[in-house]
């Protein structure tokens, strides 16, 4: 091999190295690194509790998780469960293992759990106070071991021409269980989509009646909950109807109803999801 | 001479051996169920496909799932719940009541929880569900007590399962499938019963914005049981 064919080779070989290198800092589609994103995920942790130690830190396995609204890396760590997005790099959801004794936890009333929550909003959702974020739900649930979980869900909402409620893809989750934040779930999405629905909500209502296979006869029994709100469904954004309709139980003790998401522009079902 | 060829017909069987013990692969002694129906009554519904998706991960945990469980009759699945490890079921219900696929007369089938209709598994042996590591009756109202046919979780607690999950009102059949297949995934990363149960709701929210009645369960029993084998 003489000189130009060994200075070829090495050539090579480093190009090859260089390529590698930055695959494994830059994905495709400009999305950040795993390795990147477990420094914001440190960055994070350390941000909530510099304490924590190394093993229960320990990431466990990691990998890429896919949603309707964006791909995240997926980290399981023996402290919980985290998702940084892979385009901007924030942790968007969080999830914290609780542990199983009782030790020096104690009951923590709604409302201190609700200050506590909006405390952390406003720690890791940079655009909280820009947004007119606005408590939607507050729920009491069954933690672990008996205790108590308040889940509570903020969510960026804008007024249309006709003075209806629009619940957009800004939102964040918190859940608290005594007095410890449990989970965090924090969105932000640019509005793409036009806020001016072309279908009312009677007639994506009717439209989820059908859907759902309930008697259209029954309309007037049936308890709805719905909300006009820009969510995603195959990876595109879409404003649509969220419809939920409950028709009790009929006399074998079965559920009725079930939600059905109607696309406000178009009218395509986006959703079925009748009870089980 | 002979014994020279004795030797080399031993040593030929005993490669043959070893090599077959290599391609089959091992039967667990762990049993394992997961049952899915495609029913139009009362309301429309298909839940093989996640009943299928439980099947291959308990596999992968290094349990024995049966065969298909689809659209079983009730007194088949009956019999599976007082013999196995994990259980599964994921399909129409009402409080004490799960409903199973029909039978010959072209009727549905239940098991129930208690009253005077069987199969019931107020009618098991005590302790007959002691070797039950996980029950979970992914269906609406399955956690609430029906006054004459009982509670699916007490009763299947009473039997000495080692842990069980019911749901208090209903739920929705997207919500269910999401969460059962992350739920699944979770216990085959070794994690916990609880902390799988609230990854996986957590996941659920991620996707859907809401968590179609998963969060309103019931869990009786340890869970912080590990289910994984392997």
């Amino acid at each position: 091999m003489n000189r130009i064919s060994k200075c070829m080779v090495l050539l090579i070989l480093l190009s090859s190295m260089a390529t590698l290198c930055y695959a494994q800092s830059y994905d495709t589609d400009q999305n950040i690194g795993i390795n990147d994103a477990e420094n914001r995920l440190r960055t994070f942790l350390s941000s909530i509790d510099s304490e924590k130690s190394y093993d229960e830190a320990r990431i466990i396995s990691s990998g890429d998780f896919r949603t309707f609204s964006g791909d995240y890396y997926e980290f399981e760590m023996g402290i919980g469960n985290f998702k940084v997005d892979k385009k901007t790099g924030e942790v968007e959801s969080a999830w914290f293992y609780q542990d199983d004794s009782n030790a020096g936890r104690s009951e923590m009333s709604e409302s201190r759990s609700l200050k506590l929550a909006e405390e952390f909003a406003r720690r890791h959702y940079s655009s909280f106070d820009n947004l007119n974020m606005k408590l939607s739900d507050s729920e009491k649930l069954e933690g672990n071991n008996g205790r108590t979980r308040y889940l509570f869900r903020w969510y960026d909402v804008r007024e249309s021409l006709f003075g209806q409620d629009i619940y957009t893809s800004n939102y964040v989750f918190v859940a608290v269980e005594s007095g410890k934040i449990a989970g965090y779930i924090g969105i932000e999405r640019e509005t793409e989509v036009s806020l001016k629905p072309d279908v009312g909500e009677k007639e994506a209502m009717e439209k989820a009646v059908y859907v759902l296979d309930l008697p259209a006869d029954s309309n007037t029994n049936y308890e709805y909950n719905n909300k006009l709100c820009v969510c995603y469904f195959d990876e595109k954004q879409h404003l649509a109807w969220d419809i939920n309709v409950d028709n009790g139980v009929d006399s074998w003790g079965y559920a009725s109803g079930g939600q059905a998401v109607i696309d406000a522009h178009t009218g395509e079902v986006l959703l079925k999801n009748p009870y089980l | 001479m002979k014994l020279k060829k004795g030797m080399r017909a031993l040593s030929l069987l005993l490669v043959m051996i070893l090599a077959g013990a290599m391609l089959v692969p091992a039967v667990s002694a762990y049993q394992a169920d997961a049952y899915g129906f495609n029913t139009n009554d009362p309301s429309p519904l298909d839940t093989r496909s996640t009943a299928n998706y439980v099947k291959n991960k308990l596999s992968s945990m290094g349990y024995n799932p049966s065969d298909r469980h689809y659209d079983d009759r009730a007194l088949d699945g009956f019999e599976e719940l007082k013999n196995t490890d994990v259980f599964f079921f994921s399909g129409h219900s009402s409080p004490g009541r799960l409903q199973f696929g029909k039978n010959s007369a072209d009727r549905f089938t239940f098991i129930f929880a208690d009253g005077t209709l069987l199969p019931r598994i107020s009618n098991m042996p005590q302790n007959q569900l002691s070797n039950l590591k996980l029950a979970l009756y992914l269906g609406c109202y399955t956690g609430i007590t029906d006054s004459n046919l009982g509670n699916l979780v007490y009763k299947t607690s009473d039997k000495g399962v080692k842990c069980v999950i019911g749901f208090k009102e209903s739920i929705n059949s997207i919500a269910a499938d999401y969460w059962a297949r992350q739920f699944y995934d979770k216990l085959d990363n070794r994690q916990n019963i609880g902390n799988a149960f609230d990854s996986a709701w957590w996941a659920l929210f991620l996707e859907y914005g809401n968590d179609g009645g998963i969060s309103k369960k019931i869990i009786d029993g340890d869970e912080t049981q590990i289910i994984d084998l392997y």
